[in-house]
């Protein structure tokens, strides 16, 4: 009995959190105005691909998805390069003060992003970096979380390994390229996961930087979008599909190191 | 007294790292970290003592320096306190909703009685990854008052039909709902793994001793899980205050500013009018409450076990 | 051909920490040097200065006649084998052994000869596909050893690299590590804190504690003339027996114990080198092999025997005397039982006397 409540408990939450993506996903395939009926329809009738065509054909979406994919990848390459470089730093290397400057830059990150949002579009907008793929590539290629976590992950790299290398001749970007950059792979994965994800899912920074409808991304392309098809149920449901889908796919690869890094965010200093 | 000595015989006696290398492998992300992050901070601590607005974006010597007028100007704002009412409504609701939503589920998903949990899991978890704004605008249509599937849902046990984002009483808690749904996963995580954390012997030596699954529950879970609920109330409740795309998609703020945000507030000052010295200013206040907000958490904490 | 010499080397950390102090070692070339000391007497220190791994903060080491204090160690050739081996993980045996090689860009044939030498030396040979992961204790041993091997550098520094092995298989890499030496004809700088392991390989053995060099000698040199009690408690298994007393004037000198319950009269050869220190505190120390069973002769102890273990080609007593347990070696005899009543005498040429207050040795035994 407790056993079958429980269950269906766990059932019923499953069904709650499926429904939204289950309806969008239907309604994406259903005729136009067919999603705005009552009673509500929870599978279509026929099957109808054309608001993807639409999408992709009058709509310009191949465009956004470029922009979100080259602006994501960009982001996660870099900023595993810097944050890595640094994180290994902050792990093995030596020098004066090394802890209370990492305390600091970890006491830092209670200031909310959204102080920084004026003055690094100013900062930006002196650069000629606004609408640009840069205006959130740059911003992003470092973060304190990531040298976080980087360097949590490299406290556990042998010191021996690295002057093994050093006996080896091993200069220190042979070390860090060779020897830490392999050896760190598993929070590399993970990092690049949240880095990729957080990227692509972000609103309001690329909502901010891209004003040339051009250059906008997924999400503030399908905001946009929404303000004139408001209507339209249908393709603003396969909109969202096209939108979540790539970082739907990515995560359900590599959920594992996913839910890693959320565990290694959660351990407290 | 051999085999015993894996450590190194010696205290750490390495030598610091050269002034070049470190250079190299920290200069990068420090001077963007600098530049993006401290260098910025600094800078929208001196705009929002000035009147910094889109005439001097054009022409600097428009800019004064205004001391605390932007701040009391926030104060005598009465748009910003409806911000701030909204804000705090959406976080000391729908915050301790979120937590407990994960907390339920974690303690769902710890039972020995479930099978395939790693389906369960994913499938709890698969909001948290998926992009908010098109989450928002799925949301949207599920809360439309004519076609609707949650007006449907609710009319099989008799109830409205509600116009979730048009009533200015429903609006708010409609995106509450939204945000548990898209967060709950995400704490949820984290719960378990601090559940797994807990000895199994304490419950069966708690069962022997006669406890219900209540008291269990009381008397150990919560107790020894406390240490993540505070961790898990504080990244929540950060989180929480910055509110933003949700109202964006769903209301734009409205209706009659009942989802306006201090976040969308700001932005709609700063982005949208370029009160850049005032906007500033609050982003600033949005970091004393989030500051405030913490220290009390862990006040609490403190309190309770004491 | 190369010799390391260490000239005054000391090593102070964080402008005060002192690790090592005036360390002078002159270690010829084909020599294989054992390091040991306690924890924390500087023996791995030194050994990494020798290395590059740690800057040198006094004094100068030559390695070839060259002064290497600002060589970085990939200038130095010298090969080093770790405490935890340092195997590159994501490597392969080949890999690992062939790293330092492809830094040092040589050709893919040169790589390939050498490093199937040293595996075959090592007799490795079948394992260099795999990853450290997958080798016992003693293959990551010899992998890590083919490493320094395949580099053929002057100098091999090897830093307890037997510390983490077995006791069995620590016996069978102790004699591998000596024949590979003898084989490979380099210079061998070693650091152990066992001193089996130092006696049984090292042609010279330096005896470190607290920073500091306290004797450098020949194996045999150090167990039979040890220069201070540090040094003769150190070396020895089971440890040398110390019991302090006075040097008394008494028809010739007397040796007694604190609370008397040992006192002799000293050879009068020993007695001429013990005269300054007439009625001052010593420290006798006897090596426990040197007791033998006195059968009824007058002048022996009367002993009470506390533990006995038959170990069956010798047996060790314990007894008290002045409250100080020390520990004989005997030949095997059913009579050693617990709390049987013996008569114990010691040989009086062999023993050894410090000063109670520097432990400096005063009387070493004539060998």
């Amino acid at each position: 009995m407790k056993k079958f409540l429980i269950i269906s408990l766990a059932v019923i939450v499953a069904v709650m959190t499926f429904t939204p993506f289950l309806w969008m996903l239907s309604a994406s395939f259903m005729k136009s105005g067919a999603a705005n009926t009552y009673p509500p329809k929870i599978f279509p009738d026929e099957f109808d691909f054309s608001h993807y065509k639409t999408l992709f054909t009058r709509l310009n979406l191949t465009r956004y998805l470029i922009n979100s994919t080259v602006i994501s990848l960009g982001v996660t390459a870099l900023s595993l390069l810097f944050n890595s470089m640094a994180g290994y730093a902050f792990a093995k290397f030596r020098f004066k003060k090394k802890k209370s400057f990492f305390k600091f830059l970890l006491s830092a990150m209670i200031i909310p992003g959204q102080v920084t949002m004026l003055p690094v579009f100013l900062i930006l907008k002196n650069m000629g970096l606004i609408n640009t793929y840069w205006a959130i590539i740059v911003p992003a290629m470092a973060s304190i979380f990531g040298i976080f976590l980087i360097r949590q992950y490299a406290f556990s790299i042998p010191d021996s390994l690295i002057e093994a290398a050093k006996m080896d001749s091993a200069t220190e970007l042979q070390i860090y390229f060779r020897i830490i950059l392999p050896l760190c792979k598993p929070i590399l994965v993970t990092l690049g996961l949240f880095t990729f994800m957080g990227t692509w899912n972000d609103f309001l920074w690329p909502l901010i930087v891209m004003t040339d409808m051009n250059m906008y991304t997924l999400p503030v392309a399908l905001a946009n979008l929404m303000s004139e098809h408001v209507q339209d149920t249908e393709l603003m449901m396969a909109g969202s599909v096209i939108t979540i889908l790539p970082v739907l796919v990515v995560f359900l690869a590599l959920q594992k190191y996913y839910i890693k890094g959320i565990m290694m965010g959660s351990v407290k200093e | 007294m051999v085999g015993g000595s894996s450590l190194r015989s010696e205290p750490n006696v390495k030598t610091n790292t050269k002034l070049s290398v470190l250079i190299l492998f920290l200069g990068p992300s420090l001077i963007v970290i600098f530049v993006f992050f401290f260098l910025p901070v600094i800078a929208a601590f001196t705009m929002s003592f000035t009147d910094f607005d889109i005439y001097s974006l054009g022409n600097f010597d428009y800019l004064r320096v205004t001391g605390f007028d932007n701040y009391k100007k926030l104060l005598n704002e009465p748009l910003f306190w409806t911000a701030l009412k909204n804000t705090f409504y959406f976080v000391l609701v729908g915050g301790p909703l979120s937590v407990a939503a994960s907390l339920g589920t974690a303690l769902l998903l710890n039972s020995k009685l479930i099978k395939y949990k790693s389906i369960f899991r994913m499938i709890y978890f698969l909001p948290v990854v998926t992009t908010l704004v098109a989450v928002s605008i799925v949301w949207r249509y599920f809360y439309h008052p004519r076609f609707g599937l949650l007006n449907y849902i609710l009319s099989f046990i008799g109830l409205g039909p509600f116009d979730w984002l048009g009533d200015p009483n429903l609006a708010m808690p409609a995106i509450i709902i939204l945000a548990v749904w898209k967060n709950f996963g995400y704490n949820m995580i984290i719960f378990i793994a601090g559940l797994q954390n807990i000895p199994e012997d304490l419950y069966e030596a708690a069962g022997i001793e006669g406890a219900t699954a209540w008291q269990q529950f009381k008397h150990i879970t919560i107790p020894l899980l406390a240490p993540t609920t505070l961790f898990i109330s504080v990244i929540t409740m950060i989180g929480y205050f910055q509110l933003f795309a949700e109202p964006y998609v769903m209301t734009q703020g409205g209706p009659l500013n009942s989802t306006l945000s201090i976040v969308l507030y700001m932005y709609q000052e700063g982005f949208r009018w370029w009160n850049i010295g005032y906007s500033t200013a609050i982003a600033f206040a949005l970091f004393i409450i989030i500051l405030i907000g913490t220290l009390i958490q862990f006040r609490l904490q403190k309190e309770s076990e004491a | 051909m190369a010799e390391v010499k260490l000239i005054n080397v000391g090593k102070i950390y964080e402008g005060k920490n002192r690790a090592v102090s005036n360390v002078n070692i002159e270690i010829k070339d084909k020599e294989f040097v054992v390091l040991v000391g306690p924890s924390g007497c500087g023996k791995s220190t030194t050994l990494r200065m020798i290395a590059g791994l740690e800057e040198i903060s006094e004094g100068e080491i030559y390695i070839d006649g060259k002064l290497v204090n600002n060589v970085p160690p990939k200038d130095r050739d010298i090969a080093m084998v770790f405490q935890n081996y340092a195997l590159y993980p994501h490597m392969t045996v080949f890999e690992n052994m062939a790293f330092g090689l492809k830094l040092r860009k040589f050709s893919k044939e040169e790589i390939k000869e050498r490093v199937n030498y040293a595996a075959k030396i090592l007799d490795i040979e079948n394992l260099l596909d795999r990853r450290p992961k997958q080798l016992s204790g003693g293959q990551r041993q010899r992998v890590a050893v083919g490493r320094a091997i395949v580099r053929k550098p002057k100098v091999f520094l090897f830093d307890e690299p037997l510390s983490n092995l077995d006791a069995k298989l620590r016996v069978q890499m102790r004699s591998e590590l000596a024949r590979l030496h003898q084989k490979l004809e380099t210079t061998v700088v070693y650091v152990t804190h066992d001193q089996t392991e130092a006696m049984t390989m090292g042609s010279r053995i330096v005896v470190m504690k607290d920073g500091l060099v306290h004797q450098v000698d020949a194996p045999l040199n150090l167990y039979n003339k040890p220069v201070n009690k540090f040094v003769a408690g150190f070396i020895g298994s089971p440890a040398m027996n110390f019991i302090d007393g006075f040097i008394i004037q008494h028809e010739g000198l007397i040796f007694t114990s604190e609370k008397e319950e040992l006192s002799f009269t000293l050879e009068p050869e020993h007695a001429k080198k013990l005269n300054q220190f007439i009625n001052k505190k010593v420290t006798l120390g006897i090596r426990p092999e040197d007791f033998f069973d006195a059968d009824e002769n007058a002048d022996a102890l009367n002993i009470n025997l506390e533990v006995v273990e038959q170990m069956g080609s010798e047996v060790y007593v314990y007894f008290f005397i002045d409250g100080v347990q020390i520990n004989a070696r005997l030949k095997p005899d059913p009579k050693y039982r617990h709390s049987s009543k013996v008569k114990l005498q010691f040989n009086k040429n062999k023993i050894h006397f410090f000063d109670a207050s520097t432990g400096n040795v005063i009387l070493q035994p004539n060998l």
